[in-house]
């Protein structure tokens, strides 16, 4: 199992308000399964996302990576986590004016590679990703799908074993959503790697192998053994 | 009847594509336009016989050679007919573009008490679980069609992403039916207290 999430409840304080963001959520992702998070806004897809991450801590549960519980990892063993482990496809921030190309490299240059390296290796994941013609643009100059496929590529440098993808491919149109979503799939397949990938809408989904359902923080799926319903704890009854 | 949404027609214009012999155009079928149609097979082999006696289609006997009239193996070719009557199906307005939805949920739900909350937030739970199932298969479908600029293949994707969002919208439905059956049956507990 790569990624095991086992009774993890996380809550925010939003003013006043206790918010529970994901509720006595359990799931578990093998090597190679492509993980799709269907949810509703505000639902918690993108807590999952950071939690499985280890960007922030469960309240109550484990999130368990390579069967090691990921807060028990020192601050050195979750920054190699980050850097060799887990690539995170978050949206790309239209309004930065860094260069894609020096975008792609970044986590190559900020854990001290040769300038030309990591230029090189950058160059090759665009290429990859069919996504050359961006290198010398800033990315306050690039449309919706171009900055998905950048995003893709600075995931992608680091050769990670887990791709985590919240919503790559919100605000794209159907034809730019079918090649952004193509281009990640067979990426994944080609490379091995394994993806939890999360949509607001079910045609953003990069064909799961399996395909949960995120409402108010609860999870809804099927269980692997028996393909029945994996419960979850409904509220309670006031009163 | 066959003509029921345009289906024999859109049998049709896949003979046209390609002759052929009634099981590969259910697969066909099955390729371009997945869940959005729900198509029963057997449909399909009424509105081959349909389009057969409305002069639109015939059996080509050579390439059936050894065919029974029930074999799978009996191929069909169109007619200038065919053809003719194909392409004024295409340039028409479309009669009724909303169909009706029918759930057995939905009645069940109309129909319901305060009493069978806890039955019915399980049919709720159920029913996404089946959703869930058919929008996987439909993006494995929408997969096979590969994305592109080209005609055949945006239009594939397009096609496809009509079932997924219907089904999409399908979920969000059963979701905001177990929020309000959840509050609802809340709101029942603490006013009978």
């Amino acid at each position: 199992m790569l990624v095991r999430f086992d009774n993890v409840t996380k809550r925010y304080l939003r003013g006043p308000r206790e918010i529970v963001a994901l509720d006595q959520v359990s799931f578990d992702v093998e090597p190679g399964e492509r993980f799709g998070v269907l949810g509703t806004a505000r639902g918690g897809k993108s807590t999952l996302l950071r939690l499985a991450a280890g960007l922030e801590r469960p309240d109550e549960g484990t999130v368990r990576l390579d069967d090691r519980d990921i807060a028990t990892l020192s601050r050195r063993e979750h920054a190699r986590l980050l850097r060799h482990e887990i690539g995170c496809i978050w949206e790309a921030s239209a309004r930065s004016d860094a260069e894609a190309l020096q975008y792609v490299a970044w986590p190559l240059l900020s854990a001290g590679a040769r300038y030309r390296d990591a230029i090189g290796q950058a160059r090759a994941i665009l290429r990859d990703v069919d996504s050359s013609d961006c290198a010398g643009a800033r990315l306050c100059e690039l449309a919706a799908s171009e900055l998905t496929r950048i995003s893709i590529a600075q995931a992608l440098i680091r050769h990670p074993r887990l791709l985590l993808a919240d919503e790559p491919s919100k605000s794209l149109d159907a034809v730019e959503r079918g090649a952004v979503l193509d281009l990640l799939r067979s990426v994944a397949i080609a490379r091995g790697v394994t993806l939890i990938v999360t949509a607001g809408d079910a045609s953003g989904l990069v064909a799961p192998s399996r395909l949960a359902s995120l409402d108010r923080g609860r999870l809804l799926l099927r269980s692997r053994q028996t393909g029945e319903v994996v419960p979850f704890k409904r509220p309670q009854r006031t009163g | 009847m066959a003509a029921r949404h345009g289906l024999k027609y859109a049998v049709l214009g896949l003979v046209i594509e390609q002759d052929a012999y009634a099981y590969r155009l259910v697969q066909r079928f099955e390729e371009l336009v997945g869940d959005a149609y729900r198509l029963h097979p057997s449909a399909v082999y009424t509105a081959l016989n349909q389009l057969e006696d409305d002069g639109c289609v015939v059996v080509d006997e050579r390439r059936s050679v050894g065919a029974s009239r029930r074999s799978p193996r009996v191929v069909y070719t169109a007619t200038d007919e065919g053809s003719r009557v194909f392409e004024e199906w295409l340039t028409t307005q479309v009669e009724r573009h909303l169909e009706p939805v029918r759930s057995e949920l939905v009645a069940k739900l109309a129909l319901a008490q305060p009493s069978h909350a806890a039955d019915l937030l399980e049919m709720i739970d159920s029913a996404e679980l089946e959703c869930l199932d058919l929008i996987t298969a439909a993006t494995r479908r929408a997969e096979q069609s590969a994305a592109g600029r080209r005609w055949d293949n945006a239009v594939s994707a397009l096609v496809h992403e009509y079932g997924i969002r219907q089904l999409h919208a399908r979920l969000e439905w059963l979701r905001d039916a177990r929020s309000t059956v959840e509050r609802l049956r809340d709101g029942v507990a603490v006013a009978e207290e």
